[in-house]
């Protein structure tokens, strides 16, 4: 994964995101840079305000950029309409929210399907690649509960497997954990980690160093400016360097 | 501990009396206290950092936080290495040091947003050039 | 397939490139949207049933009011009637001729050949071997019957009934037929009549020349007759005289009713055509030969040639045209009216389902797609409304036809058979379906428009009023209104309705203006008040739409109610309120022989006979006699159609022509002998002619100095007024010239005849009318009863048709002029169904706000409000959308109808007689009684306690 030729999955270039105009503009995002490949987690942490919903929204292209680019998969996303946003997100990147993430009249394998029925898949080919997915993260026996069937621990884990299901690569977390307890967190953390070491790209959304100790890199946000960045890695910590 | 008969090797068996089995199960019981004023080497440093007035506060901090995430990271890495049913004990303690890892990086966090609301009150106070000097003056007492 | 996501290079297909081809996305995202909706219908019961029942109910009405009139059509077609002969349970029924014949499949058309007559043997040599026959039983003439009081008309069956195949004639049968003479089988209706049932003794007495006979029967059965073979009942042969009621030149009986051990087949039917008589088959009506149509004489192999084929209606152009466009317009408003009542329903489904469509939009849904799955809900909602209405309406029709004791009620003249799927009905079932999409459309636009971040937050920014929508709404309001009043000129209901359309979305654009506006003044209010306002104000759409279907409601029952006013006035103003109970006795003047031709008839007598008759039913009656008038030299004037000043319904052509008057005024059943509508009466008559408010002297002295008076207005002109007489050569039919005579005339506006002119033997007496005009030979009597009918007693007039079979005129005919005014009850139904319908939504309203506010009471409840405090912010919320909802409607209503007031009144166009006479009291009970009890309903179904729920779910 040192490849230095393999595109990031998600990548912000100077990103800057102003509400508003004038006496009134609210900097929520100023020249943020940002990169994530295949296979790595990046936690995100800073106090309210500190613009990381913010991030996680021109990452998906739910918000967009007043300067600067975000490109998912290699695709600037300036460039596209707003369907066309909405195709990245059936096709390249999930969201998982801190709760509330299933729609309560579906089960949980159609749940998993939609981004793929949304893009025109077959009803049975994306029932299977959400089965599919489903028994990536261990809730197989799921598929046709419904929501209020479930805790709220098998939610998140349904909820990142919609993220992943099919092609789809990057999950956008805000929060997963924050409705959870400790240990049903610590479960659905060691699941994301485990699916980013299996290939998938994380941004992680917290505000408690313990989860976004998870990740490979740890960036720290306030007032939208990135003000610090650490990573630790076996090799790194083993050559003594810091990175 | 109350002394035995002695064995045919000549060791000394020792068994726990009565009174030694209720001091024991006492100290199960009793909740371990903590020190009130513990000595604690970063906070008397940044103690001292805040009042020296050339001093770049929130370098330190970041600094010292970044070490602290970085060895959460490492905890973190350690504890999912770990097997879960194997290793209780282990998990037990692991966990101690990440929370008192992240303890302290929650209080660094903290430091972090109380120097810049300071900073900010200050940037307030003294105002950039273009303002009236004596309502300056008048608020920068 | 593998866990691990192995994909080394960006695999994505572009954005803009469908994945599975276009097709498939659509098909995809509908699969969706769909299914969304339907378990979103499934989980929120009650407002699905709520949208079910304002879709459905309109089409399940429709559906079944075209399905009764195909069974109507269906029930006079000869296969129905055909039907109704062979109730019995015979295999056929033959009607014996006096020559060979020729017929249709169905006996109903026929044709006399010419031959030899028919003997039994001769018919039964046609017939199968083995075949049984029953002849039909004779009949008695027509006979009195009275129970002390009460008395009808009617004649007997005089027979044993032994044979199942008569007895089959006789349905629903209570007690038994008679098994000896004294006994007699009733009529269940007539019976009724007569007040009499089971074990009671009736008096039998004869008419005419049979008028001594008097017998005394006990009733030992009931039952309903066969319409085809109706009688009053049955007697034991000999207990009463028979008339044999055949043809004049057979002594066969008039039908025989076959019991066949073979199918009477069409060929067989030919065999008893060449013998003699008709025949309608159970087996040809059951499958009858494909190589003719019912309607035409039929052959053995084939029609009979030479024969017009049927009449083919085709639509003519122009009409149909208009027709269609006029339908259009009455569809799109119906759809319109569905679409403002569904519509707060969706709206509230849309704050309901945000979450939900936040997380579809995070998904990678578009807003096209958010769109769809709003809109879905209309289709899966429509779809079933629909269709269920329509299969709902066709199953209740068909039990209603085919089960025999409903079928009795609507009294079809034959029996017919299941009703159809006719392709109407899709049409009904898609325009359900359309206004239910209409309904969603835009709560659909709203979710499509919405911003995924935020919905998700669960903020919903409350986009400022396009400053444009105001203004737009008033340009179409005012469009609608010029286009309304150019259609009034134009007498145009197209047009019309293409402005009344047009107003009713003006409102509707106009709607959420007004509620900003009237959001301001909420401050001033109390606690509940200022909740409720701002409440309302906060949820625009569901209170914009709520308040539109209010409105629309309203503004109907303050138009239906001008037109209450409106009429009421007018009838107020020509009397016809106070006028008599007048019955009307129609002479019996045309007298015929046993062949048919008419007889010379003492007209004097007859009328003098007439009196006595109606002081024998009430001593202290009085009676009118009001003479035809016909053209001089012509008194068969029934022949010698006359024009003279006539009135009739108000229509663009007739308007044109000075001659025709529109008419006003009560109008009896059946109109006078002639088609004229001048009469000669006697001045003496004329307080029960006018009643007693008319100016009375003035009309006498009018008429004893040979004056006519004119009881319609318009008809004098320069105190003058023009008679007309023409008529029609019986033998060609050629008009002749027309001869008129100004008459010197005075106008009351009084009376409730058709007539519209009256004279007197002075007028006609006068040289200059007399060369034109002449006394007829036809006319009626009125006569009114010294006392007002009661519950206890025969009516007059039943009294008086008694009488009349008493006496040596034999049976007449009389009927009541009394009345009451069709015209103003209708409408007062019309407005009592509109306001309940205006109730009905603001209580629909209600209920969806009740239901949608939940959280914020919930809210209030944690708070501390006391449980008056949250029923009256709920009473306040009610009152005030159905408030608005009213204010708006009446305020539209009424200025709707002030343009739509010259058809309202007397239909002539502007600058006639308009009264712009609106019913206040009744539009002020409307504008404060709805709101008022929708508020009330909102108070009391409050609940006291609400559950805390969780704020982000709805």
């Amino acid at each position: 994964m040192s490849d230095l030729t393999t595109t990031p999955v998600l990548e912000l270039r100077d990103v800057t995101r102003i509400h508003g105009s004038g006496v009134t503009a609210v900097h929520a995002l100023r020249g943020v840079s940002l990169s994530v490949q295949a296979g790595e987690l990046v936690a995100v942490m800073g106090p309210s305000g500190s613009g990381k919903s913010t991030l996680l929204n021109v990452a998906g292209g739910l918000d967009s950029v007043t300067t600067g680019a975000v490109l998912v998969e290699g695709v600037d996303l300036a460039t596209l309409s707003k369907a066309d946003l909405a195709a990245v997100r059936r096709r390249a990147a999930g969201y998982v929210f801190q709760d509330l993430n299933l729609i309560p009249t579906l089960t949980a394998a159609e749940n998993v399907a939609l981004p793929l029925e949304l893009d025109g898949t077959s009803v049975r080919e994306s029932r299977r690649l959400a089965v599919d997915s489903l028994e990536a993260v261990g809730v197989a026996e799921l598929a046709g509960r419904y929501p209020d069937e479930m805790s709220g621990g098998q939610q998140q884990r349904v909820a990142i497997a919609r993220a992943l299901v099919g092609d789809r690569r990057l999950v956008l977390a805000d929060e997963p954990t924050g409705a959870l307890d400790s240990e049903t967190g610590e479960a659905v953390l060691r699941l994301l980690r485990r699916r980013v070491d299996e290939g998938a790209a994380g941004v992680l959304v917290t505000h408690e160093s313990r989860h976004a100790a998870w990740a490979d890199r740890v960036v720290f946000l306030r007032d939208g400016t990135v003000v610090d960045s650490t990573s630790y890695s076996v090799e790194a910590d083993a050559a003594g360097a810091l990175s | 501990m109350a002394q035995l008969e002695t064995d045919d090797d000549g060791r000394v068996v020792y068994e726990i009396t009565a009174a030694g089995r209720t001091e024991v199960a006492q100290w199960f019981q009793e909740p371990v206290r903590r020190e009130t004023a513990p000595r604690d080497e970063l906070a008397i440093k940044l103690a001292v950092a805040v009042t020296a007035p050339d001093v770049d506060v929130t370098a330190i901090v970041q600094t010292q936080r970044g070490e602290t995430m970085r060895t959460l990271q490492q905890l973190t890495r350690l504890k999912r290495d770990a097997d879960e049913d194997a290793d209780l004990a282990w998990l037990l303690v692991l966990d101690r040091l990440i929370f008192d890892a992240e303890a302290e990086a929650r209080w660094l966090d903290h430091c972090e947003s109380r120097l810049a609301r300071k900073a900010g009150e200050k940037a307030v106070r003294r105002p950039a050039s273009g303002r009236s000097p004596r309502a300056a003056q008048g608020s920068a007492r | 397939m593998t866990a691990v996501l192995d994909r080394p290079s960006a695999p994505v297909t572009p954005p803009s490139v469908p994945r599975h081809g276009r097709l498939r996305t659509w098909l995809g995202q509908w699969r969706v949207a769909l299914r969304l909706a339907r378990r979103d219908a499934w989980r929120s019961k009650g407002r699905s049933l709520l949208v079910l029942l304002i879709v459905g109910l309109p089409v399940l009405i429709v559906s079944g009011v075209i399905l009764w009139g195909y069974q109507s059509i269906a029930a006079n077609q000869p296969r129905a009637y055909a039907e109704l002969r062979l109730q019995g349970g015979a295999d056929a029924v033959v009607a014996p001729q006096i020559a060979p014949v020729e017929q249709s499949l169905y006996g109903d058309v026929t044709n006399t050949l010419t031959g030899p007559a028919p003997t039994e043997a001769t018919i039964r040599a046609a017939l199968p071997e083995g075949s049984r026959l029953v002849a039909m039983p004779d009949q008695t003439r027509e006979l009195i019957l009275e129970n002390g009081d009460w008395g009808v008309t009617g004649g007997f069956v005089s027979s044993e009934m032994s044979d199942p195949l008569l007895r089959g004639y006789w349905r629903n049968l209570e007690g038994t037929f008679p098994k000896a003479r004294g006994q007699v089988l009733l009529d269940a209706s007539l019976a009724r009549r007569l007040h009499a049932g089971l074990g009671t003794t009736i008096t039998v007495s004869g008419t005419g020349d049979q008028r001594s006979l008097s017998r005394e029967l006990l009733v030992v059965g009931l039952a309903d007759p066969n319409p085809m073979f109706w009688s009053t009942g049955v007697v034991w042969p000999g207990d009463l005289p028979v008339v044999r009621d055949a043809g004049p030149t057979t002594t066969l009986p008039p039908f025989y009713l076959v019991d066949s051990p073979a199918p009477i087949t069409w060929d067989v039917v030919r065999q008893v055509n060449k013998a003699g008589a008709f025949v309608t088959s159970r087996a040809v009506v059951d499958d009858p030969p494909t190589f003719c149509s019912s309607s035409e004489i039929c052959l053995d192999d084939g029609p009979a040639p030479g024969q017009e084929p049927g009449m083919v209606s085709s639509p003519t152009s122009p009409d149909a045209a208009r027709e269609a466009a006029l339908g259009g317009v009455v569809i799109v408003l119906v759809i319109l009216q569905i679409a403002l009542l569904a519509g707060p329903a969706f709206a509230v489904q849309l704050r309901r389902r945000q979450r939900e469509l936040g997380l579809v939009g995070a998904s990678g849904g578009d807003a096209k797609v958010l769109r769809r799955t709003v809109l879905a809900s209309g289709v899966v909602l429509g779809v079933a409304a629909s269709v269920g209405g329509a299969v709902l309406a066709w199953a209740a029709i068909a039990v209603m036809t085919k089960n025999e004791s409903l079928l009795a009620l609507f009294s079809y003249p034959g029996i017919p058979p299941l009703p159809p799927f006719p392709p109407e009905l899709f049409g009904v079932m898609a325009v359900g379906i359309v206004a239910s999409i209409a309904a969603a459309m835009v709560p659909a636009v709203v979710a499509g428009r919405g911003d995924v971040v935020d919905t998700l937050r669960g903020r919903r920014p409350l986009p400022a009023l396009r400053r444009s929508l105001p203004l737009v709404g008033l340009a179409t309001g005012g469009l609608g209104l010029l286009v309304m009043v150019y259609g009034v000129l134009q007498l145009d209901a197209v047009i019309l309705g293409v402005g009344v359309v047009l107003g009713e979305l003006g409102i509707v654009l106009l709607m959420p203006w007004i509620i900003v506006q009237t959001g301001r003044f909420g401050g001033r209010l109390p606690l509940a008040g200022r909740l409720a306002v701002r409440d309302s104000g906060r949820h625009r759409m569901r209170t914009a739409a709520a308040a539109c279907a209010v409105a629309a409601a309203a503004a109907a029952a303050v138009g239906v109610s001008a037109a209450y006013g409106a009429t009421a006035t007018y009838a107020t103003s020509t009397d016809v309120a106070t006028l008599p109970d007048v019955s009307v006795v129609y002479l019996p003047l045309e007298q015929y022989d046993e062949m048919g031709q008419p007889v010379p008839v003492d007209a004097d007598k007859v009328v003098a006979e007439t009196r006595a008759v109606v002081r024998a039913a009430d001593p202290d009656a009085r009676t009118a006699l009001l003479r035809d008038v016909a053209p001089a030299g012509r008194p068969q004037s029934v022949q010698a159609g006359a024009a003279y000043i006539s009135c009739g319904p108000a229509d663009a052509g007739i308007l044109s022509d000075p001659s025709q008057i529109p008419c006003y005024g009560r109008q009896p059943q059946t109109f006078l002998p002639s088609s004229s509508s001048v009469v000669e009466v006697s001045p003496d008559d004329l307080p029960l002619i006018l009643g007693p408010a008319a100016p009375l002297d003035e009309a006498r002295a009018a008429l004893e100095e040979g004056k006519a008076v004119v009881l319609q207005p318009n008809g004098v002109v320069d105190g003058k007024v023009t008679l007309t007489a023409s008529w029609s050569d019986p033998e060609t039919g050629a008009m002749s010239a027309a001869q008129s005579v100004d008459v010197p005339a005075i106008e009351v506006l009084r009376g409730t005849l058709p007539a519209t002119v009256l004279v007197s033997s002075q007028t006609l007496a006068r040289p200059d009318v007399a060369k034109v005009l002449g006394p007829g030979t036809s006319g009626l009597m009125l006569a009114q009863p010294s006392e007002a009918d009661s519950g206890d007693r025969p009516t007059f007039v039943e009294r008086v048709n008694l009488e009349m079979a008493r006496s040596e005129l034999g049976a007449g005919v009389s009927e009541s002029l009394a009345q009451t005014d069709m015209t103003l009850i209708v409408l007062l139904a019309g407005v009592g169904a509109t306001a309940l319908l205006a109730l009905l939504a603001g209580l629909m309203v209600t209920a969806l706000a009740l239901a949608d506010g939940r959280a914020d009471h919930a809210t209030l409840q944690a708070v501390g409000a006391a449980p008056r405090v949250r029923r009256a912010v709920a009473a306040a919320t009610a009152g005030y959308v159905a408030g608005l909802g009213c204010i708006v409607g009446a305020a539209s209503g009424l200025v709707g109808s002030y343009v739509l007031l010259p058809l309202l009144t007397d239909g002539r166009g502007f600058g006639a007689q308009n009264t712009w006479s609106i019913p206040w009291p009744m539009v002020g009970l409307i504008v404060v009684a709805v709101p008022l009890i929708t508020a009330g309903v909102a108070w009391l179904t409050t609940r006291s306690r609400v559950e805390l729920t969780r704020r982000l779910d709805s």
